[in-house]
Parts: C-alpha cells; sequence; structure tokens
C-alpha cells in the first residue's frame, strides 16, 4: 500500500537550505574550486586524520578488559544567545534551485481587483517585500523557500479584498470610499488565514495605505515582555512599553514612505521632545528612543493618523491621512487571562492591558479609524488556546450573519453553567450591536481551479514531477480534506508513488 | 588380474544366463523356487483402478466441458494403454504392499534386493547380536541373511500358528513410512495395527487407556454376534497374543508392557538394539523401508495362511483354541459369578 | 555362541514341525506347549478359563454359527486407544488414493461445506481428539471436495456427508449487496480495534469522516492515503462521495479499517474492479489483533529477565 517510511523527511529541504544560508566557516581553507561545480569545496568534510595507533585494533592482537578511558570530550560551546531563535525565525523566501515560473503576474493595483485573474498564482511585488518583512507577514513554516520567488493564490477572496480595498481608496467609484470595514478572519488548520492578511497587507502597502500589524498576539499576554500599572486607572490598566516599542519600530519601517510625508497636526503636550512641524515618522521615533514614552507616543501617532482635520492651533497645512490596515494574528490570546499577575497576585485580564484593549476596542461599534480603513483579525490554529468564550462569539457572529435575530431561540448562547468569560461576551455584544459592522470571514479549502493552478505552480517550479491532469488535481484535492491549501502543499511536497493503471475503466 | 576381471565381469553374466534349478538352490537356502524376481513380476497386478472407476461414475449433472474432456482423455488413456511396448519386468514400488511374498517365497536374493543385510555402523553395534553378524564391510556391519531367512521363517510359522488360534496379533510400526506396510500387514492376517504412538499402559492400565474401545463377540467363522453385546460391559480391555514389532528400538515401553503381560513378541532387531528384549528376534535392517515392509508383508501373509486354515477348520466346526462359552459371557467379570448369584447370596 | 545357536536351530526345528502335529490332529484344544500353565492368567485365544459354573450351562441352539467363540476388538486399530478415529483417516486415505485420478477444481471453486468442528468431531467419534490430527483429517475431505461435482462418485459423496455438521450454515446464500435507492453502497471493514462504515456515492471527491473533514481526522498524510488507497489505486478518487463512520481504535487502525471499507463499497459499484483492488491489497482482511498479555510474561510473551540467584 502506502510506503510505510517517511517520505516528507527525506524530501525536506531544510538541511540544504540551512546550510546554504549559513556563512562558510572561516577555518575551512577557501579552494578554488571548478565554476561547473554545484558544491562548493569550502563544504566537504575536512579530511580524516589517521586513525590512532593505539585505540585501532591490530590483527590478532589480544584485547584486555582495561581499556583507556576515553578522554572526557570537551563542550562545544553553546550558541550565542539568540542565535537559535533567529535560526527559529529565519525566514527565507527563496530557492535559487526552484525553477522561475515565466509569464506569473504580480500583485499590483491593477492585477489586485482583476477578475479574469482569479484562480492564477500570482507573485508579491518584489520591492514590498522589505516591508512586509518589517510587518512580519512571513511565518517561518509556511514553505516560502520551495519557490523561486513568494507568490500566493489568487483567490476568490483575495479578488474580494482586493476590490474592497480598492474601494475604500476610493479608486474606484462605490460607497464604500472612506469606511471602515472589520473582519474576523477563520478557518480550519491550514487554509490559508495568515496568508489571506498577507495578501491584505500587500495590496495595502501598494495602495500606500498604512499598516500596523500584531504579528503574534500570544507575546502580549504570555508574560513575555515588561509590564507596568498605569496609575489612577480604575479597574487598573497596565501598560507594555517594549511591545509598544517595538510596534512603532513595526509601524515605522513598513510605512516609512508614508509616515516621512505626513506632519503633525495636533497638540501634543505630553510629548516635550517633539518639535511642532516634524512628520509623523519623526513621532514615532520618539517611542523607539524611549521605550517608557512609547505608549503616549503610540496614542498620539494613532490620533494623527485619525485625524480628519487639522487642531486649531496649529498653523500646517492639514495633508490627509491615508486609509488604516489593522490586521492581528492569534485572537484567541486575548480572549482570556493573560499570565501577568496584578499586585495581589491575581491574575490580569488581557482585556486589561491597554495595547490590548485598544485593538480590541477596534472591534466595538464606537471605535472607528477616521480616514477609512480595513481591520483584519484571524484566529490561528496552530497555536491557539482553546477558548469556549471565543467560539461562542463567532457562533453568534456567523448567527448574526445569517440573519437570526438574537431573540431568536436558535441564536447560540453559552451554555448555563459554563464559565464564559463575561467581558469577552460583552466585546461580542458590543461589536455587534448594529448590523453589518463586523463580519466573520471563514476560509475553506481552494476550489478545483484554484487547486489545479496550485498544482501546475507545484509542477512548473520543478517539485512535481507528473502531468497535471484532472485526475491528479481532484486526488490531490480530495487527499487535502477538500483543497485546504495548507494540507495540499504538504501532499504535493511528497514524492509521487507510481499508481497502477486501470485495465477496466468501467464496468 | 585381467583373467580375474574377466572372470568377475562375464562370470556374473554367465551365471544370469544358465540358472538352472540347481544353480538357483546353490543361491538360495530353500526349496527350488522361480528365480527371486519372478513372482513380484508374473504375479497379475491389481486391476488398474481407472476403468472401473469410469463404470462407477454417476453423472448427476450434464457433463461441464471440463469433465468431458477428462472424461475423453480416460477412455484415450485406457485404450491405448495396452498399445506399443509392453514392458516385461518393470519394478513396481508398491508391488511389496499390494503383494507381499509368502514365507515360502523367502530367498536370500529377495532378502539382499530389500537391503535387509545392511546393519549400523560397527561402533554402535551391541554384541549381543554377533551371532547374526556375517560381517564388516565398509565399517557398517552385515547381517547374516541366512539367519535372517531362518528367523524370518520361525516368525512367520509363530505368526500363523498363533493365527490359526485365533489370536490377537498386534503389528505394530511407529516410525515415518510404516503406517501403509502395517496397515497392510494387519489387513492381510486379520489382525491389528498401530502406527502412531504406542499409549504406554495401554496394557498394564489398559481400563484406562482402551476402556472405551468397542469389542464384539464373535462366533468360531467371525461372524459378530450381537446378542451378546449387552454382556461386553464391565469387561477387562484386550491383549494382543502376539505383538509384531517393527522398531523395537523406540517401542521399548511397548515391548516391556508385553513382557510383563506374558505376550510374546517379534521384532526386527537391526545389530544395534537389543535382542532380549523381544520373544523372537528377526535380525534385519530396521532403517530400510523396503525391508520393513517385506518383513511385514511376509509375516502378514503367513497370518493370512493361519487364518485361512481356522476357518477351514470352523467350517467343519472344530477350532484349535477353546472358545468362551456363553454361560461365562453371562458371568460378572469381577467376580466370576452369575449375574443374580450375589444377592441370592445375601438372602440366604 | 555356538551353542546358543544350536539351541536356537533347536527351537526352530521345534517350530517347524508344529504345523504337521496340528492338522493331523483334530482336537479342538490348543497343543499342550502353546497353552499356558494353569497359574498364568492370560492364554493364547482371549477366552477366559471357566471359573467353576454357578448354574447348569444354559442350552443355546446348537449350531456352532450361534454359540460365541470369542471376545475381539471391534476394530484392528484397537490398540491405538482412538480406533474410530483411525478408521475414519483410514478409510478417507483409501477414497483419497482410490479417486486421485479423477478431474478436481481449484479449491476457492469448490462448494464450501460445514465440517464437524473440532468439539463436534469429538463428540462423533467419542475420542479425544488432538486438533492436529483432526486437521489433517480435514484437509482429506477437502481434497476429496475438490473433484468435480460431476465426477464425484456415489461413495465419496456419501462419506463426505458423514463429516458436515447439522444444519447448513452455508446453505443460504446472503444476497449480494446492491446500491440503495438514494445511490449509496455501504461497506464495513475492520482492521486492529477499529470498525469503519462506509457510504459510498458517486460525487466529486467529497469525503467526511465522523462528520469532519479528513484532515482534521488524520493529521498524517499517511493516513490520508492509506484510507483512500481503494478510491486511488483505482483512479476514482474524485468520482465518488464518501461517508464515513469509524470507531475505535488508533488512527493507523481507523484509516486501514476505512480502506477495506471503502474497497467492499466500491465493489458494490463496480464489481469489475475486483482484480484491482485485489492486487492493491485492500480487499484482504488483516485479521491480526493485539496478542493478549499472560501471567508471568512481562508482554504477551515477553519473560522478565533471568537472573542467576
Amino acid at each position: 500500500m502506502v510506503p510505510s517510511a517517511c517520505w516528507n523527511c527525506v524530501l525536506r529541504p531544510r538541511a540544504a537550505a540551512t546550510r546554504a544560508l549559513l556563512p562558510p566557516s572561516s577555518s575551512a581553507p577557501r579552494v578554488a574550486s571548478a565554476p561547473f561545480h554545484s558544491s562548493a569545496a569550502q563544504y566537504a568534510q575536512p579530511a580524516k586524520k589517521k586513525a590512532n595507533t593505539q585505540t585501532m585494533m591490530k590483527h590478532r592482537q589480544s584485547m584486555s578488559i582495561r581499556r583507556k578511558k576515553k578522554k572526557p570530550v570537551d563542550r562545544v560551546r553553546p550558541p550565542p544567545v539568540g542565535e537559535r531563535k533567529a535560526l527559529k525565525k529565519r525566514i527565507v523566501l527563496s530557492n535559487p534551485n526552484a525553477l522561475e515560473i515565466e509569464g506569473m503576474a504580480d500583485l499590483s493595483a491593477e492585477t489586485m481587483s482583476n477578475p479574469s485573474l482569479r484562480g492564477t498564482i500570482m507573485g508579491l511585488p518584489v520591492d514590498k517585500l522589505d516591508q512586509l518583512r518589517a510587518v512580519e507577514a512571513f511565518k517561518p513554516k509556511q514553505s516560502w523557500s520551495l519557490f523561486r520567488r513568494p507568490s500566493t493564490v489568487f483567490r476568490r477572496s483575495t479578488y474580494e479584498m482586493g476590490r474592497l480595498i480598492d474601494q475604500i481608496t476610493g479608486d474606484v467609484e462605490g460607497a464604500q470610499q472612506g469606511k471602515v470595514v472589520k473582519k474576523i478572519v477563520t478557518g480550519p488548520k491550514g487554509s490559508g488565514k495568515t496568508v489571506h492578511l498577507l495578501q491584505a497587507m500587500t495590496m495595502a502597502f501598494i495602495k500606500k495605505w498604512v499598516v500596523i500589524t500584531v504579528p503574534d498576539a500570544r507575546e502580549l499576554v504570555s508574560g513575555d515582555t515588561a509590564y507596568s500599572p498605569i496609575e489612577g486607572t480604575n479597574p487598573t490598566q497596565y501598560v507594555q512599553p517594549n511591545a509598544t516599542s517595538t510596534l512603532l519600530s513595526r509601524v515605522v519601517k513598513a510605512n516609512q514612505d508614508v509616515l516621512a510625508g505626513l506632519r503633525i497636526s495636533q497638540q501634543h503636550p505630553a510629548l516635550k521632545g517633539l518639535k511642532p512641524g516634524s512628520t509623523l515618522a519623526d513621532l514615532a521615533k520618539l517611542g523607539l528612543q524611549d521605550a517608557a514614552v512609547a505608549w503616549p507616543v503610540f496614542q498620539a501617532l494613532w490620533t494623527e493618523l485619525n485625524a480628519t482635520k487639522a487642531a486649531p492651533g496649529v498653523k500646517d497645512e492639514f495633508q490627509p491621512r491615508p486609509p488604516m490596515l489593522v490586521t492581528l494574528d492569534g485572537l484567541a490570546h486575548w480572549m482570556g487571562e493573560s499570565v501577568y499577575r496584578a499586585a495581589d497576585y491575581t491574575t490580569i485580564h488581557s482585556h486589561d492591558l491597554v495595547f490590548v484593549n485598544h485593538f480590541l476596542s477596534l472591534l466595538t461599534q464606537g471605535q472607528t479609524l477616521g480616514n477609512g480603513g480595513l481591520v483584519l483579525y484571524a484566529t490561528s490554529t496552530s497555536n491557539s488556546p482553546s477558548n469556549y468564550s471565543l467560539e461562542v462569539g463567532l457562533d453568534q457572529l456567523a448567527a448574526r450573519q445569517e440573519g437570526v435575530k438574537p431573540s431568536s431561540p436558535e441564536y447560540p448562547q453559552p451554555e448555563s453553567y459554563s464559565d464564559a468569560d463575561p467581558r469577552v461576551m460583552d466585546l461580542f455584544q458590543a461589536s455587534m450591536s448594529k448590523d453589518g459592522l463586523l463580519e466573520l470571514q471563514t476560509l475553506s479549502g481552494l476550489t478545483r481551479d484554484e487547486t489545479r493552478s496550485y498544482v501546475t505552480y507545484f509542477a512548473r517550479s520543478g517539485l512535481l514531477r507528473e502531468v497535471v491532469n484532472d485526475q491528479l488535481v481532484g486526488e490531490k484535492w480530495s487527499l487535502s480534506g477538500g483543497g485546504v491549501i495548507g494540507e495540499l502543499e504538504k501532499v504535493l511536497r511528497r514524492p509521487q508513488l507510481s499508481r497502477p493503471q486501470v485495465a477496466t475503466a468501467t464496468a | 588380474m585381467i583373467v580375474r576381471q574377466l572372470a568377475a565381469r562375464q562370470g556374473r553374466q554367465f551365471l544370469a544366463l544358465r540358472r538352472t534349478p540347481v544353480a538357483s538352490r546353490f543361491f538360495s537356502s530353500e526349496i527350488p523356487t522361480p528365480p527371486p524376481m519372478e513372482p513380484v513380476v508374473d504375479t497379475p497386478l491389481p486391476e488398474a483402478e481407472p476403468e472401473k472407476i469410469i463404470e462407477e461414475i454417476v453423472p448427476v449433472a450434464p457433463a461441464e466441458p471440463g469433465q468431458a474432456s477428462w472424461k475423453k482423455e480416460a477412455t484415450h488413456r485406457h485404450r491405448f494403454n495396452r498399445m506399443g511396448t509392453s514392458m516385461k519386468v518393470a519394478y513396481n514400488p508398491d508391488s511389496l504392499l499390494q503383494n507381499p511374498p509368502k514365507p515360502s517365497d523367502i530367498t536370500l536374493e529377495l532378502l539382499l534386493a530389500s537391503q535387509t543385510h545392511l546393519g549400523h555402523s560397527t561402533s554402535r553395534w551391541n554384541p549381543q547380536n554377533s551371532r547374526y553378524i556375517f560381517g564388516i564391510r565398509e565399517g557398517v556391519h552385515i547381517i547374516s541373511l541366512d539367519v535372517t531367512a531362518a528367523y524370518l521363517r520361525r516368525a512367520a510359522k509363530v505368526v500363523e500358528e498363533v493365527a490359526a488360534r485365533g489370536g490377537l496379533i498386534l503389528f505394530a510400526g511407529t516410525r515415518k513410512g510404516q503406517k501403509q506396510s502395517v496397515v497392510r500387514a494387519a489387513e492381510l492376517a486379520r489382525g491389528y495395527h498401530l502406527f502412531e504412538r504406542w499409549i504406554p499402559g495401554s496394557l498394564t492400565n489398559g481400563q484406562q487407556i482402551l476402556g472405551h474401545c468397542e469389542t464384539k463377540v464373535v462366533n468360531a467363522l467371525d461372524e459378530e454376534l450381537p446378542d451378546f453385546k449387552a454382556d461386553l460391559a464391565d469387561r477387562p480391555p484386550l491383549k494382543p497374543d502376539l505383538v509384531v514389532c517393527l522398531n523395537p528400538l523406540e517401542n521399548v515401553v511397548l515391548l516391556h508392557e508385553c513382557g510383563l503381560n506374558n505376550v510374546p513378541t517379534i521384532g526386527i532387531i537391526d545389530t544395534d538394539a537389543d535382542p532380549t528384549r523381544v520373544t523372537y528376534p528377526i535380525p534385519s535392517n530396521d532403517d530400510s523401508l523396503r525391508a520393513t515392509t517385506l518383513i511385514a508383508g511376509i509375516l502378514g501373509r503367513a497370518g493370512e495362511a493361519g487364518q485361512e486354515r481356522r476357518m477351514a477348520m470352523a467350517k467343519e466346526g472344530k477350532t484349535t483354541y477353546e472358545p468362551i462359552t456363553a454361560q461365562a459371557l453371562r458371568l460378572d467379570p469381577f467376580t466370576g459369578t452369575a449375574p443374580g448369584s450375589e444377592q441370592a447370596k445375601k438372602q440366604n | 555362541m555356538a551353542g546358543h545357536r544350536s539351541n536356537c536351530i533347536a527351537q526352530a526345528m521345534q517350530l517347524l514341525r508344529l504345523p504337521s502335529s496340528t492338522s493331523r490332529v483334530t482336537v479342538s484344544r490348543a497343543p499342550s506347549h502353546l497353552r499356558p500353565p494353569r497359574t498364568q492368567t492370560r492364554t493364547y485365544a482371549t477366552s477366559e478359563e471357566a471359573v467353576s459354573p454357578a448354574a447348569p450351562e444354559i442350552d443355546f441352539s446348537t449350531s456352532s454359527s450361534r454359540s460365541p467363540a470369542r471376545i475381539v476388538p471391534a476394530s484392528p486399530a484397537y490398540f491405538s486407544g482412538s480406533p474410530r478415529f483411525i478408521d475414519h483417516v483410514l478409510k478417507l486415505e483409501k477414497l483419497q488414493t482410490k479417486y486421485s485420478g479423477l478431474p478436481t477444481m481449484e479449491a476457492s471453486e469448490a462448494p464450501r461445506m460445514a465440517w464437524f468442528k473440532l468439539a463436534q468431531f469429538r463428540d462423533f467419534v467419542g475420542e479425544p481428539v488432538p486438533t492436529k490430527k483432526y486437521k489433517s483429517l480435514v484437509k482429506i475431505l477437502q481434497r476429496l471436495n475438490r473433484i468435480q461435482p460431476a465426477a464425484v462418485p456415489a461413495e465419496v459423496r456419501s462419506t463426505l456427508e458423514s463429516f458436515l455438521r447439522p444444519g447448513n450454515p452455508y446453505a443460504q446464500q446472503l444476497a449480494p449487496p446492491t446500491v440503495d435507492e438514494s445511490g449509496r453502497a455501504r461497506g464495513r471493514g475492520k482492521r486492529k480495534e477499529s470498525s469503519a462504515v462506509v457510504h459510498l456515492v458517486e460525487g466529486e471527491g467529497e469525503i467526511l469522516v465522523n462528520g469532519r473533514s479528513l484532515v482534521d481526522v488524520f493529521k498524517r498524510v499517511h493516513d490520508r492515503e492509506s484510507a483512500l488507497w481503494a478510491l486511488r489505486c483505482t483512479q476514482r478518487l474524485d468520482k465518488y462521495n464518501a461517508w464515513i463512520n469509524v470507531r475505535g481504535g488508533g488512527v493507523t487502525g481507523q484509516a486501514e479499517a476505512i480502506t477495506l471499507a471503502t474497497a467492499r463499497a466500491l465493489l458494490v459499484h463496480e464489481p469489475a474492479l475486483k482484480p484491482v483492488l485485489r492486487k492493491a491489497g485492500v480487499i484482504s482482511v488483516d485479521a491480526r489483533r493485539v496478542e493478549r498479555k499472560k501471567p508471568g510474561h512481562v508482554k504477551a510473551r515477553k519473560m522478565p529477565t533471568w537472573v542467576k540467584r
């Protein structure tokens, strides 16, 4: 039947990739190799020393039990701090061994809302890759390293999002201009939620939006960063200066061009170092230099970005702010108690962290983005705590979207005596108080056409050596649980087994 | 030297050509008999089966194509079998089983051809057998064939006489491959066979081991008398009156039990066996299936002769043994009294 | 030695002289030298020595054919301890050699016969027959059963019938499974501790396991592939939808139970695929189960480490 060995392990180009990434060690002498050699000589194993004559057994020599003790192996120095984490988080976006695909379209202002391109593979624009890296849009295990250059499937959901972004920007006529659209993206494991966010970010960069992302929600509630209470708040709120500083650095790096072109339009008495007439980039950099003021800086930046007109005292001409894209990955982490402790050693609810609270409040009805934009919060399935309240909330959201009234008995309610988090329930209640505000977007598998183009992409990259026909596509589609793209990639990476030809096609 | 070779080569042929009764007398130690192989060759083999089968077949269903072709083939075979070359002298490996020689057919040539003379390696010998041993050849003891013939004839006589007196003869051969010959011999001698393991205690503890095995009461003509069936209950199990053992080496227990129960035994004694274990030894090779088959067959034939004699006498109303009386059958097997007598005693 | 030999010969001569003496004398008793002395309990003939009669002899009819002469065993295999079983074996072997020339058919085509089970056979013969010996007997029965039906002799047929257990369990043929009115074919399969039921309809390759997606249930691609191997090796993956219920056991067992069940359901739709599926090994039942742990063992067979003292 199926080969018992795990081909996946054999095939994974992990080893080759990591070796190629490491700089050639300085100790190995660099030897000029023939230009046609595919492997450089410096990677070769060093020549073996002659085996020690003492340890080597000679023919017909008696072996005594009292052998020389082995010298204790001196420990190799552990890798420097942070190196292993860096290795773990390294993202390789290109594989020079993969074939280049000619005629592949790039995601651009023209193509992102072109319905005729639906179901094709589209490359990410090369000039936006640095920005995408800056906002941590790529995740380590997404197999970008398989292909020549990063590219994504232009799915139906992608196309719809492209149109939406077009509309909000105002490039296309529609009632959506300047509107705020809030979505929670869910779906089974491997269905492409994170890549969906990535596509949104790419499009936002193309449209010169301001992109603010939280790539991993877990980091803010898992006790990894410093926190301190804000005095005078009741209930006590907590600020996370370092995390805010990191967020600001992401914003500055990714949106350098946009922010550098905008000048401050409001009064910021709290920020002493801010000169009048400086750009928003300068404002954000204040927070980078001093983590203690990171949170006020972020608040100032936020008000600046959402401003629709200049404050009375500012004499600079107001420049219209671009729309904003706010994304979050791993929503479930923010729907319960954090691991932080208050002074009385009670756990702090994650909604009491101002950082978290700020982004979650965007979901509710009252908070909006002043210049329009898109709020995309995705759930994660690879690293997510099971969260009953969130499940109920998403169910309620789905029910509302299907037109079920909250008063009807079919409307999902948390079970009695279940420990549903009241604050989470309140959050969902608040976000749904008006129809059509918060949407639930469920991603599922690819369609067959999309699957076919994805399989073809593998074949053209040289990863799949088989004729791509309906048979193969249908088979892969079924094996991947109905075109779930992450699973599809796993299935396609396996070497293909020769299939028996059916002699009698029909009975 | 050349002369000697010539004599060796031609002499054999010469002897083969001129086989007069005198010469055969010289070869065999028995009354003049036809050349040794002849009885085997000339005796009409039992009728080939296929012929009969064809007649027996009852066509149940309309013959299938395969069936029809097979039938055709069988008919062909039957028709053409007799045509062409007729093989006068052909070795039939089953002839010893199907048509075993009689005791009167024993010749030294037959014994030699059946490998009865081959003993064991000299190192394994039992010195008690020295009187049967002719010599040593290539480190192997050669059993004296004339002794074998004499002892075999004696054993055959014993078997015949026991059979003639209505004794129960048990043929035991528990080695692999001896099954057929044992069953055949028992069939000829109307005796009993044992080709699997002898259950120890079958004689000494017979009630436990053979108690459930059925017996029957027969008259002098060996016809079953069902009237006495009820009297057979609670009777001690039967014991053989003579045991013929083809491999005494493996059946020490059997022979020991026979000794304990005064049952005479006949055994094939190879050069490594203990001849004192059996009553009537037959010095011979017991590792050759051909030899054991021959000996079993001869003894079976002897038993057959004895049974025929007994039946002939029975027809005349005579028996060579003391028949059990109906009255004795009715007696209680344990107390030896009549069924009702004990109660009568108690009442008295 | 010489002396002994002469003695031996003398004995032989004595024996040889016997027949002549007995044939002439018409005494109805055994000759004196063959008859053991009174003290011995055994005689040559099985007849018992009559003890002093308690009652006057009953006068049976004088004809010798009705008077008993001997008590003999009913079967020639009396001394083997299991005479009836051995009689059966010999009878069957005789039949086998007699009819070895008859045309036979494949074992798979031979009519299915319900032979006695071991316990039933023991009751039938009334002897404690070991399993191994009964198996060898059944082997002969199977060989005789392979004779083509048209050529079976009546003798063989009647003999074989005597070994059948009462009530033929194979008499009623199960109705071949069919596709039901809504186009579903049902198949069941088992492997290890798992059992699966598959409903197969024509469709586009949608598969649900216990109401969940295949990916959710089987994380390993290997398991997914083996679950759908029946459809895959016949290139039917995109032609059927499957609704699967599977319970019990672990992941591998469940996946392979689904394989078997799917293959059986597929056979209902397309019986012509049988050779392909057989070759792919998906309709062979794997009846292996976990061997139980035994007392005194660490696992099913592993023994505790042997320690000297």
